[in-house]
């Protein structure tokens, strides 16, 4: 496990809205085939340092190390096919049956002819159990489904690392054990993941590191075991409190 | 799924298609109607319909000033196109000479038009007349009525016109100043005589020949020459007005072939009647085919 | 009333009258139809510059299409007509059907971007950024993603827009222009019908059935994009 190359550095990252400072320095590396849990009260800036790491949101200040190549706006769209990102509220394309949402992006990158990809997609439906949505739109489908459909989504252009902004925050309890169980799935495969969530168990389980953010900079990161048993601040401790 | 695909295309290209075709038979369409806007050496403007100076037959203007203006052209050699536009903006057009070098359009001879334009020598002289609904006529004296009988009364005229003018020079600081009258201008003098009808105006000022059209077609109306009251009865005179060809004081040429055509066509025949008088009536009298 | 029944069987008779008619609202079609489309085109390029993502490069178109709408919208069509006539194309024997095809779908596109920017809008930004997140580029973002649900948006208000226009050339009369409406002043001119109420109410039918046809035709197609938005697996 040691001996992997690092897949991503992250040196000195700041984002300001206006005058609103939300990320105030952060140094970060992730190697490949870690499970990265991302921790923090509401607020902390760990969705916007999620959302940086793919420039969803153009950083203010530092700089974004993928394959030992920095990431600017020019190269930017080879980054984000590299790296899979699951939105809170699923944002699958409305106008497009689920089929055409799954072999849009590989079709339109040249990774795949439109009928490889369409057997690839049939392929994760049927693993997901959804193999009869395959011509239904979205907006017939629940929040689990939707959830379940972005996940393979953004599997099908066969990423190296995949980012989870609070993937289950907007789904009913019923489907969340079904979203939960299909990452938990990635992960078994070696999957590299960054998450942010409130599901502490789920942390609990799945992490191999737990970071823990607060007014934009990375308080205190740890394996699990360390972070939710020993904790090393008094402010991750008064965190544990409230949220176990 | 293929079907499906295959069945959408299908749809978009006919769509395509379809708007293809409609914008190209537009297309072709707009492009006759321009071919019918020659480029001609010589622009006069005028306003549609003033019968029997200017009206249109078949959609191409026609009538006695088309006839003047044919002639001045042929007498040029030179191709004169004729542009329907707002009265309004005819005397303003001929002044700055851009897109026009004259116009017919009855036009009376005015110390302010001739301040701008040059007049040729006047062609016909009109009457103004006095449309009212025959069920309340304003007081008459006997085959005329005088200005003093509109005293009070909402009084409508195409706007721009010579009636509108002299209506509202005498309301301003003449016979009806002070006298509660107003005066209306109406987009047209037929919707001036309908503005009667629909009790908008109490009468309608328009030249003598326009307003015997009009009452001919409108067997509810009728209309009397307007006159100025003189000491006696007898010495009331008729509120005339002399109408001219405006041209761009820079066309001299054009001027001066519009005076000789005018002066040919003034010529009185064996029975006192000239050109001009006889076109009045060719073109009044269509009506009655 | 009685005269106005006869007159209007007067009109109907009459087939000079009814040649006029059909002539004045091929003319009020073609200068609609010209103007409409320069209107989506132009109306298309000032909604994307204006909803772009800011740049340096774009300061000054962004400024240039915010006070053009901002003056089209500002000022009235009739005066905007009387300037590209008397002052613009202010040139010896220029074609009127142009000018005033341009003056219209000038005028247009200023109300078809505001149109258009608000269905751009409407679209949630997680389209895009989902978009984003699998690498696409923004051309092919905006093409398969946020215009075709945009379109939806923006189709009822594209209808009311077509209306308008339609109903807004009867101006071109002024400019002397034989339009629908001028076929019926001159229907009820002197030596014609000499009334112009009839002509006027007929050519309002005509108005009114071209454009009872037009909504008719833009319901059709929301229905058509609205199925697709709930059509379930067969």
């Amino acid at each position: 496990m040691e001996n992997k190359n690092t897949d991503l550095k992250i040196k000195g990252l700041r984002k300001t809205f206006g005058k609103n400072k939300v990320l105030n320095g952060i140094d970060f590396e992730l190697t490949e085939g870690e499970r990265v849990v991302i921790l923090g009260p509401s607020g902390s800036g760990k969705s916007t340092f999620l959302r940086c790491i793919n420039w969803m949101e153009e950083p203010t200040a530092g700089k974004i190390i993928f394959d030992g190549e920095e990431v600017t706006e020019k190269n930017i769209e080879r980054l984000r096919r590299n790296i899979g990102m699951v939105f809170q509220h699923f944002n699958l394309f409305s106008n497009m049956t689920v089929m055409e949402n799954l072999v849009l992006a590989p079709v339109k990158l040249k990774l795949m002819k439109r009928k490889e990809a369409e057997k690839r997609a049939m392929e994760l439906l049927r693993h997901i159990g959804l193999p009869s949505k395959a011509l239904s739109y979205p907006s017939s489908l629940s929040g689990g489904q939707k959830q379940r459909v972005a996940i393979i989504r953004a599997m099908m252009l066969s990423p190296e690392v995949l980012l989870f902004d609070e993937p289950t925050s907007a789904l009913d309890p019923e489907s969340i054990g079904d979203v939960l169980s299909l990452i938990r799935e990635l992960a078994d495969h070696g999957m590299t993941i960054m998450i942010v969530t409130h599901e502490m168990s789920f942390a609990k389980e799945i992490a191999t590191r737990v970071v823990f953010i607060d007014k934009g900079r990375i308080i205190e990161e740890g394996t699990p075991e360390e972070f939710f048993s020993n904790p090393k601040t008094e402010r991750v401790r008064e965190f544990l409190k409230k949220v176990l | 799924m293929m079907y499906n695909i295959i069945m959408h295309k299908a749809k978009n290209v006919l769509y395509l298609v379809l708007f293809l075709a409609v914008t190209i038979g537009m297309g072709v369409s707009v492009y006759f109607s321009i071919a019918d806007e020659k480029n001609a050496d010589y622009v006069v403007e005028t306003n549609v319909p003033f019968t029997p100076f200017e009206f249109y037959q078949d959609r191409k203007i026609v009538g006695v000033d088309v006839d003047i203006v044919n002639r001045v052209a042929s007498k040029m050699k030179k191709t004169i196109q004729i542009k329907n536009v707002e009265f309004d903006v005819i005397i303003d057009n001929v002044e700055a000479g851009r897109i026009a070098d004259a116009g017919a359009a009855g036009l009376t001879i005015t110390p302010a038009r001739e301040a701008k334009v040059n007049f040729t020598i006047p062609y016909y002289t009109s009457v103004q007349y006095v449309i009212f609904n025959r069920e309340s006529p304003p007081p008459l004296r006997d085959d005329h009525v005088v200005w003093e009988a509109l005293a009070g009364a909402r009084i409508g005229s195409q706007i721009g016109s010579t009636g509108y003018l002299f209506v509202d020079s005498e309301i301003k600081d003449g016979v009806l100043s002070q006298s509660g009258a107003t005066i209306k201008g109406i987009d047209s003098h037929q919707l001036a005589a309908d503005a009667i009808q629909a009790h908008i105006v109490d009468y309608a000022i328009a030249d003598e020949l326009v307003a015997k059209f009009i009452i001919e077609k409108n067997p509810g109306l009728d209309a009397l020459p307007l006159y100025y009251a003189g000491t006696t009865r007898e010495d009331d005179y008729p509120v005339e007005e002399s109408y001219a060809i405006a041209v761009n004081k820079d066309r001299t040429e054009l001027l001066e072939a519009f005076n000789e055509v005018l002066s040919e066509m003034l010529v009185k025949n064996e029975n006192g009647e000239t050109e001009i008088d006889q076109l009045v009536l060719k073109y009044m009298g269509l009506t009655d085919e | 009333m009685n005269n106005f029944f006869s007159k209007l069987a007067e009109l109907f008779s009459t087939p000079e009258y009814i040649d006029s008619l059909l002539h004045g609202f091929l003319l009020t079609m073609q200068i609609s139809y010209f103007a409409l489309l320069i209107g989506l085109i132009l109306g298309t390029i000032i909604a994307l510059i204006d909803t772009a993502k800011p740049s340096k490069w774009l300061v000054l178109p962004k400024f240039i299409c915010r006070v053009y709408v901002g003056v089209i919208r500002g000022t009235p069509m009739a005066l905007q007509l009387f300037i590209m006539f008397f002052v613009i194309f202010a040139i010896k024997g220029f074609p009127s059907i142009i000018i005033a095809i341009v003056a219209f779908g000038l005028n247009s596109a200023a109300y078809m971007a505001e149109v258009i920017r608000g269905g751009i809008l409407s679209v949630d930004t997680g389209q895009t950024e989902a978009g984003q997140a699998l690498g696409l580029s923004g051309f092919t973002i905006f093409t398969k993603i946020v215009a075709p649900q945009a379109i939806k948006n923006i189709i009822p208000a594209l209808g009311n827009e077509i209306i308008t226009v339609i109903k807004e050339t009867a101006i071109v009369s002024m400019v002397g222009m034989y339009d629908l409406n001028m076929a019926a002043k001159d229907i009820g001119s002197g030596q014609n019908m000499a009334s112009y109420i009839v002509p006027m109410f007929v050519a309002a039918l005509f108005y009114l059935a071209t454009i009872y046809l037009i909504t008719f035709i833009v319901k059709q197609i929301e229905k058509s994009l609205r199925k697709s938005d709930l059509r379930v697996e067969k």
